[in-house]
């Protein structure tokens, strides 16, 4: 393997979670991920030598996300949850942990989908914030902004202290 | 980022949170916070569920990766659809070129054509042919120049250089494998800004001498400048200035000639823009 192809796939790990969380459905997500390296291959040319590996590949992940009709796998997969069908990222090992996480994510799921865009790529994969401006292709302030609404947001949501599921779904809808 | 003298702001506390605050700056923030009861539980909480976020998720990003997005996997996959492409491709050019009348590869001994075609017109009678095509997403977007080379250099038996003409604002759409008289050959189309368009072409050429560039004008308003190295002859052809395709074929040849996997380096192009020779077709 080349020395492109292995710092290429050491990202594919963050890139499958990113995607997951945004489509909580593991095949539309690979899709979506596959998509996103592909387009990574074949463009690799287009990349700026010296910019930072991580923020592009996220940058064409989340423009092949907007630009194409992901979303629509999205919303089937709420109306799933609505069904109790949800596909979560379970750890079959500590059930009670699980229901902790998937409450998390159910109001994560409340949020506006910029304000819960920029929690992922700041708060759970690590990305500064120039680097998550570049691929939203927003300024800094707009980051600064969506975080701190974004955060106070699920936190007001989370002391609410209603059952997480409801109060999600009746924000989503 | 505020100085180290603004008043703690509300962005102060998100980088608190993301741990993005220079020494002096996380200095004053704490203090701040001990100081103000109601922001630190607020950054409290926002920690918290930036925790419970990162847990629910690290499942899926230590998850193994799946065989379908290994980058080998994917490579191969871009390649063989690549390649089924470039074969139906040389099947639609045999099959122009047989409709076109045989022979016209030969230099010469055209019956009923001219007494004897420009040099390298074979060049310019699949550039004319190819450049008219309906263009085939063979190549993403600019395409991967390393990648088609690689490939070019397995079907034709021999190092290929795709030359990066990406200075002269060219990139590689499109390619084809191309028969010729001496064996399998190649045109790899660039398009430019503006849409135009430019092939690089070779072909195995055993008995020809080495030789430097040198251009013909060919039917159509078209330009090839050609030369030959190693057994191969090469031909850069377009229709545009003279003075332009020159300096464009002249990095082509010198990156050609320098061999695989080489970073072409400013001057190419540099060099290419003094002042030309003057070309007879």
């Amino acid at each position: 393997m080349t020395e492109r192809d292995a710092r290429i796939e050491a990202m594919i790990p963050a890139l499958r979670r990113f995607a997951w969380s945004l489509l909580r459905d593991q095949h539309a997500a690979d899709d979506l991920v596959q998509d996103c390296l592909e387009r990574a291959l074949g463009h690799w040319h287009l990349r700026r030598p010296d910019g930072d590996l991580k923020a592009w590949l996220f940058a064409i992940l989340h423009h092949a996300y907007v630009s194409g009709r992901r979303r629509d796998a999205r919303r089937s997969r709420l109306l799933g949850d609505l069904a109790g069908v949800a596909d979560q990222a379970t750890n079959p090992q500590a059930p009670e942990a699980v229901v902790q996480l998937s409450q998390v994510l159910c109001h994560l799921d409340a949020l506006p989908e910029e304000q819960r865009i920029t929690m992922l790529l700041v708060g759970v994969e690590g990305l500064g914030y120039e680097e998550a401006a570049r691929v939203m292709d927003v300024p800094v302030g707009t980051v600064m902004s969506r975080l701190s609404r974004g955060r106070e947001r699920l936190r007001r949501q989370m002391e609410g202290s209603a059952p997480a599921r409801p109060v999600a779904l009746r924000a989503v809808g | 980022m505020p100085g180290t003298l603004a008043p703690i702001g509300e962005d102060d506390l998100q980088a608190y949170v993301d741990e993005r605050l220079d020494a002096a700056r996380l200095g004053l923030v704490r203090r701040y916070l001990e100081e103000h009861p109601e922001a630190a539980a607020r950054v409290r909480a926002f920690i918290e569920q930036r925790d419970a976020l990162r847990a629910a998720l690290d499942a899926k990003a230590a998850e193994p990766i799946p065989a379908r997005l290994r980058v080998a996997h994917l490579r191969a996959g871009l390649r063989q659809r690549r390649w089924r492409q470039f074969r139906a491709a040389a099947a639609a050019v045999l099959l122009a070129l047989a409709g076109a009348g045989a022979g016209w590869m030969a230099r010469g001994g055209w019956e009923g054509g001219p007494p004897s075609l420009p040099p390298m017109a074979e060049a310019a009678q699949a550039h004319r042919i190819l450049a008219a095509a309906p263009r085939r997403a063979i190549l993403p977007a600019g395409g991967d120049r390393e990648d088609l080379a690689e490939w070019l250099t397995r079907r034709l038996g021999a190092p290929v250089v795709v030359p990066d003409l990406s200075e002269a604002g060219f990139l590689p759409a499109d390619g084809h494998l191309l028969p010729s008289a001496e064996g399998l050959g190649a045109m790899v189309l660039y398009v430019g800004d503006g849409g135009a368009q430019l092939s690089f072409y070779l072909r195995p050429a055993p008995d020809l001498p080495a030789a430097r560039l040198q251009c013909a004008d060919q039917p159509g308003g078209l330009l090839t400048y050609y030369w030959s190295d190693r057994g191969w002859a090469y031909a850069v052809t377009a229709g545009m200035q003279r003075a332009e395709l020159r300096g464009i074929a002249l990095a082509a040849e010198r990156q050609v000639r320098a061999g695989p996997r080489r970073v072409p380096s400013q001057q190419h192009i540099a060099e290419a823009r003094l002042p030309q020779r003057i070309c007879l077709g």
